[in-house]
């Protein structure tokens, strides 16, 4: 039996990172996954280059208005079926596949919210800044009702907890006069990350729930601004996280609350005074890559000031009464997510230049602290319809096993002493369904991962193989499977020794079909590279395209276009080459990145030394 | 039916005149506000870097506000002092400081200008700590007063008033403040008034005499304050020079000349003649008061700055030059300020100048790095460097240019941020205001004209309508790259040209004699180079170019329309002198009544009493001077006696009471181009505009306005064929 740890703050309940969470009750993050992805070996670089691949996994974005406060740390649910249990309900809609137990009523009404807030959200930010995927995201709602909710020690903990929050809260909030009883609402829900999906679990509390309640959480918001190629830059994301979670979404209009500047005191004086003096960064600094990456640049209060005015300017921007800055702000992000920053893109966009956008923010700065903006969403198109059915015994097992075995790393990471519960959960359930003579290869590409992610790969293997012949949409499924082939081919081979196209095909094949599904993975492209990089012939002429394609979508993941740069240059491509390092400099966010590609840049523009 | 229609009508009327009266209040709001004094005049940063004082004029008051830099407080008032009266008039005009400067990181020293209010000097000079206490009244200008007697032994002595001028702090000791009362000449000779410096402690107040000579001109002092040059004020004489005082108790005034000898020291003599050619002059001196920094454009087209160690008479291995804008202003003394030291070591840091942007040559390699950095930091901005704390961790700076009026940041090294603490108009915000650029124009000699764009937001005819703004004249400084004027004009729908033509100061020799070619031909010619640069670089409606100008700018407005018919459409004069042969040929000095006409003079004992002559007007000789070397006098520019040549609307806007020869030559101008019957828009206007109210401003730029909409922007007017104009 898991014994849960549960943590509350001020008396109030447990929120995980979640897609959703009530709207009137404060929230506790879980910090976002980053990308981290297993070694790849790096082919040795052409003479005469000694350019070093920058490690493969994302640099770590600052710290987000999202990660500020503390993560819960708690084991996730585990669903055990019980015959008195209310039976599964399943909609696909949108780009989620919703399994609920919850009556048809809240299900619906669920469901309903959350094409609503997605609707919302697109009036804020346009839909294609935000990470999509072709694979649906899995969202499993159960009721948090006494007797019905407590499948597993961990929920019954976490009801009885929750409701003596409500008390204490309540209690405390009756002394305070602050708040009516009755008032708040919890709604414990925890999203977990895949490299190509995510999948939610929400305990719903169906006696009270209200739809217009929910709201999309920050966190989730930050994260599909990461995940979003083109990969945006750092200021971007951190400006909307930042506004997002101070604006109220489910009421017309879209109301962005004022602005608090960077201490009590300079908000009150801002308040007091529109003259008030105010802390602020140069617009260019606010924009550049290394903005906070130098020690000179790490001054806590130039962190916040940066943090402030990145969000500050979005808000500006979005602000009806400064149209139409909201269009050119957004044409300004989706250039700047292919190209580095400038001022001459940015008076393309504005009209005008850095110092004017300092001057007009600094100008805007007092109203911002004073007044709330309003956004009117204008026509919203309709909802689509869904339809909600009785959950088939394949769906129930493919999406409850696709949310335990996203468990599994989970677990490990948090708390590896209930692992083997977890992964033994998890392979009942999707073993189970095979079992049963179900041969969806996306339950089979669940079981391979699931098994990766168990540690066994060995097993793995052969429902990767079944998923990819079968033709599955699962980029990361393509990626597994080439990297397994991969290690296979390079355990024993001296890191010198080049491989065939016909030795590499095995590999090159599932990651090119991985290349032409959504959401693009930097992985797939850093392996496409790494492999052609050992290969003794010339590069196929659709794989440079592609690879040169990727560097567009990951500038600011320098693995990726260090990589391609030196199949360019093992291309003979020398003047791309260094083009494209030289773009990629000026979005590495490390100085000595930067440096190191600059000096790159230099080696391979001198002529070459004569021969001996 | 009819009657429903005629209902609409009239809904319609009021809704229109509803609409309008909002716009109107609008537009005279808006020009209001660009008219609105500055705030900020003066600004200081202590030397810790904590806290700022600054300048604003309010509810008709001058005062100080104490305000700290590193965390938000409430601000510290100072009230310093009410409108002062302005004679024969119902405005008031607002006081200004003339120092503000922090003793110390806790006590301010300030001063406001000095006034006459009837026979009493007012030139009050006080200190104060940033909290309010200790608040001390330094020095009053009776303190400065001398009593003096005449020749008669019985007679009652009188007050002897003379004006101050502080000069600083002592060097290395922001405790004692440098305080200069100025003497001045008697005629006839009697016994000359004294001038003396003092130094005053700013935390007692006490006083002390360092220095008492009495040659008339104007004293520099080395940094421990003893005289150690005169540049000579002689009254009727067309030579000023410069004597050094070889130090030492028994020091001596001797002619630069004789005292440093050598090629340099011979060019250190300002005559009506070579003031606006070449010559060099004393700047001051470096903490060691033998090193000397003077100015010099011998045989150089702009000035440059230079250092000459008297004690060895060798240069000091300074040489600050650039190669198209002179790095210090014409007039000794005056271009002192330019020289920047660091008030903590008391050494140069730089040297200020004022090109078609300012800009700072910094010596001190620090300074250069940190300008360079803000620099980075404000793109397309001018950058400056005014004050730094003496950590060096905390820079005050002024940030102008393109749209902006200014405002003050303090750099934060440490933590590599900006605090914006003040704005110079904080009630104009950048995005109501019309974007605005500065250009450079290659000229066919290889020289280069420099201006300012302001570029209207949003205009009615598209391409918009240039207006070229010939500013106020002839041999003006260089423009500044904000102008209330440009803004309102943009607010018309014009793109504004502001040119710094050939002519003016500052862009050194070549740039200023050019002016000889043609006072008026020069001028035009350079704004028709530059219409076709701006053509290549924004649409415009090259059919309607209009003109405008203020006093002598308005004659070139005015000129343009007559030189150049086809490239202009029509001019706006503000009180232009119509004729400059007759301001190039002054009248007679005036040297009192004749016997005849003045017994009073007379006497009753008939012999004829001394009538002194009034001392030159030394730079109004050297304007005369320079212009008179050219071709001005033998061409004949009066638009007056060629209105003939005016076929194009024109507005005439005077004065009368302020300068009855210029209101006389519109006036004239006027009846000439009635009876050839062409009228001209003629304005008078009141006090208000001269005194610079907003109010006045905003009422007059209305009537500009409205003759534009009927001379420019009327679409039934055939404009004629577009010329191509070489």
């Amino acid at each position: 039996m898991i014994t849960a740890r549960i943590r509350f703050f001020a008396g109030l309940a447990v929120h995980m990172a979640a897609t959703v969470f009530a709207a009137d009750a404060p929230s506790i993050q879980v910090a976002p996954p980053l990308i981290t992805l297993p070694a790849v070996p790096i082919a040795e670089p052409p003479a005469g280059v000694t350019l070093q691949p920058a490690p493969i996994n994302a640099p770590p974005p600052p710290k987000s208005a999202v990660e500020l406060e503390k993560a819960v740390e708690l084991p996730p649910m585990i669903i055990t079926e019980s015959s008195k249990a209310p039976p599964w309900l399943y909609a696909a809609v949108g780009d989620t596949e919703y399994l609920s137990r919850c009556s048809a009523a809240t299900t619906r009404a669920f469901v309903t919210a959350q094409l609503e807030i997605r609707r919302m959200l697109r009036v804020f930010i346009p839909a294609d800044l935000l990470a999509s995927s072709s694979v649906p995201a899995v969202s499993l709602l159960v009721p948090l009702e006494t007797g019905r909710a407590a499948d597993d020690a961990v929920s019954r903990e976490m009801l009885r907890s929750a409701k003596q929050s409500v008390r204490d809260a309540n209690d405390e909030n009756s002394r305070k006069r602050k708040q009516a009883a009755g008032q708040l609402r919890f709604l414990p829900n925890l999203r977990l990350d895949d490299r190509d999906m995510l999948a939610v679990f929400s305990f719903l509390n169906e006696r009270d729930f209200r739809r217009e309640n929910l709201i999309a959480a920050p966190d989730y918001v930050f994260s599909r601004l990461v995940a979003r190629t083109p990969t945006l830059p750092l200021w971007l994301i951190e400006g909307i996280s930042r506004l997002y979670p101070r604006s109220s979404f489910r009421v017309d209009p879209i109301t962005m609350e004022p602005v608090r500047w960077l201490s009590s005191e300079d908000t009150a004086g801002l308040l007091r005074d529109p003259e008030s003096r105010r802390v602020m960064i140069p617009v260019n600094e606010l924009f550049a890559s290394d903005a906070l990456s130098t020690p000179e640049n790490q001054h806590s209060t130039r962190v916040a000031a940066w943090q402030l005015q990145a969000a500050l300017f979005v808000r500006w921007a979005l602000d009806p009464a400064n149209a139409p800055a909201a269009e050119s702000f957004w044409r300004f992000a989706r250039r700047i997510s292919l190209e580095p920053a400038s001022e001459a893109i940015f008076i393309e966009c504005f009209g005008f230049g850095y110092a004017d956008l300092q001057e007009r923010l600094s100008d805007y700065l007092p109203v911002a602290v004073k007044q709330p903006a309003r956004i009117p969403p204008g026509r919203l198109p309709p909802l689509p319809r869904f339809e909600l059915k009785p959950a088939t015994p394949a769906q129930i097992a493919r999406l409850r096993g696709e949310w335990e075995r996203l468990e599994i790393p989970f677990v490990r990471r948090h708390h590896p002493e209930f692992l083997p519960k977890y992964i033994e959960q998890a392979r009942t359930t999707l073993r189970r369904a095979v079992g049963r003579g179900d041969r969806d290869p996306r339950l089979f590409a669940a079981l391979g991962l699931c098994e990766l992610d168990a540690g066994d790969a060995g097993a793995a293997r052969s429902y990767l193989e079944q998923a990819v012949t079968d033709r599955v949409i699962r980029p990361r499924v393509y990626f597994e499977l080439a990297r397994l082939r991969w290690l296979e081919l390079i355990r024993g081979v001296p890191e010198n020794t080049g491989f065939t196209v016909a030795e590499l095909q095995p590999i090159l094949e599932p990651l090119r079909m991985a290349t032409t599904q959504s959401p693009p993975l930097p992985e797939v492209f850093i392996l496409l590279a790494d492999a052609w990089l050992r290969c003794r012939e010339r590069v196929a002429a659709s794989d440079l395209p592609a690879l040169v394609a990727a560097t567009v979508l990951f500038r600011r993941l320098p693995s990726v276009s260090s990589r391609v740069a030196m199949v360019q240059l093992r291309e003979g491509r020398r003047a791309e080459a260094i083009e494209l390092l030289g773009v990629s400099a000026e979005f590495a966010t490390d100085p000595a990145v930067r440096t190191r590609y600059q000096e790159v840049i230099t080696t391979l523009k001198a002529p070459p030394r004569p021969a001996r | 039916m009819v009657r429903v229609r005629r209902i609409t009508v009239v809904v319609m009327l009021a809704l229109g005149a509803a609409v309008a009266g909002r716009a109107a209040s609008s537009f005279e709001e808006r020009i209001t506000a660009l008219y609105r004094p500055l705030q900020a005049d003066q600004v200081a940063l202590s030397p810790s870097g904590e806290h700022i004082a600054y300048t604003h004029h309010e509810r008709g008051e001058l005062a100080i506000y104490i305000m700290a830099v590193e965390r938000t407080e409430k601000k510290f008032k100072i009230v310093v002092e009410g409108d002062r009266a302005v004679a024969f008039s119902k405005a008031k005009a607002p006081p200004r400081l003339r120092f503000l400067r922090w003793a110390s990181p806790q006590r301010l020293v300030f001063a406001p200008t000095e006034y006459n209010n009837g026979v009493r000097i007012i030139a009050p000079i006080y200190a104060v700590n940033r909290d309010g206490t200790e608040p001390k009244n330094l020095a009053e200008a009776a303190d400065f007063e001398l009593l003096g007697g005449g020749a008669d032994p019985e007679s009652v002595p009188t007050v002897l008033r003379r004006p101050t001028t502080i000069i600083g702090f002592v060097g290395g000791n922001r405790g004692a403040l440098l305080v200069e009362a100025r003497g001045q000449p008697t005629f006839p000779p009697a016994e000359p008034i004294p001038t003396t410096l003092f130094t005053i402690d700013v935390a007692t107040g006490k006083m002390k005499s360092l220095v008492e000579e009495y040659d008339d001109g104007r004293y520099f002092y080395d940094q421990k304050g003893s005289a150690r040059l005169i540049y000579t004020h002689p009254r009727l004489s067309h030579t000023r020079s410069f004597h050094y005082n070889t130090g030492g108790t028994w020091g001596r005034w001797l002619n630069a000349n004789d005292a440093w000898g050598g090629a340099l020291a011979k060019n250190f003599v300002v005559t009506v003649a070579n003031y606006y050619g070449e010559r060099a002059f004393p700047l001051g001196f470096a903490a060691n008061p033998n090193i000397l920094y003077y100015a010099s454009n011998v045989g150089r087209d702009t000035y440059g700055v230079y250092a000459l160690d008297l004690a060895t008479k060798r240069p000091a291995g300074l040489a600050l030059e650039e190669p198209h804008v002179d790095l210090v202003s014409l007039e000794p003394g005056e271009a002192s300020a330019g020289l920047v030291f660091d008030e903590a070591r008391g050494d140069l840091a730089g040297v200020r100048a004022v090109g078609l942007a300012p800009i700072t040559r910094w010596i001190d390699p620090e300074l250069a790095r940190v300008q360079a950095d803000v620099e980075r930091k404000f793109p397309q901005r001018i950058v400056e460097i005014l004050q730094w704390d003496d950590a060096r961790q905390r820079f005050l700076l002024r940030v102008t240019g393109g749209i902006e009026p200014g405002r003050y940041h303090v750099y934060q090294r440490t933590e590599n941020v900006l605090v914006e603490v003040l704005r110079r108009a904080p009630w104009l915000r950048n995005a109501d205001l019309h974007a605005g650029r500065s250009f450079t124009v290659a000229t066919a000699d290889g020289g280069q004209l420099t201006g300012h764009l302001t570029l209207p937001r949003k205009s009615r005819l598209h391409p918009p309508p240039l207006l070229i703004d010939f500013s106020d004249g002839l041999m003006g400084r260089p423009l500044p790259g904000f102008d209330p004027d440009a803004q309102a004009l943009a607010e018309m729908g014009f793109i504004v040209a502001r040119i710094n033509h050939r002519g003016g100061d500052g862009f050194g020799l070549k740039h200023r004699n050019a002016i000889h070619a043609g006072i008026d031909r020069v001028p035009i010619d350079d704004a028709l180079a530059v219409i076709d640069w701006i053509a290549r670089q924004h649409a415009i409606d090259r059919r309607r170019i209009a003109t405008f100008g203020r006093g002598l700018g308005g004659y070139l407005a005015l000129r343009a329309l007559q030189l150049e018919p086809n490239a202009f459409r029509c001019a706006v004069a503000l009180e232009a002198p119509l004729d400059p042969r007759a301001w190039l040929q002054p009248p007679l000095e005036d040297f009192g009544p004749t016997l005849e006409e003045s017994p009073v003079d007379t006497g009753f004992g008939g012999g004829r009493p001394i009538r002194p002559p009034r001392p030159i007007n030394f730079l109004q000789e050297a304007q005369r001077t320079f212009l008179a070397q050219g071709q001005q006098l033998k061409a004949e520019r009066s638009v007056v006696r060629t209105a003939e040549q005016l076929t194009k609307p024109v507005m005439l806007v005077i004065d009368p009471q302020r300068d009855q020869t210029i209101a006389a030559q519109n006036s004239d101008l006027r009846s000439k181009l009635k009876r050839l019957g062409r009228p001209a828009e003629y304005v008078e206007v009141g006090s208000g505009f001269a005194e610079n109210i907003p109010g006045a401003r905003a009422k007059l730029l209305r009537q500009i306005e409205e003759f534009f909409n009927l001379n420019l922007y009327d679409y039934k007017v055939e404009v004629g064929p577009t010329k191509v104009i070489k």
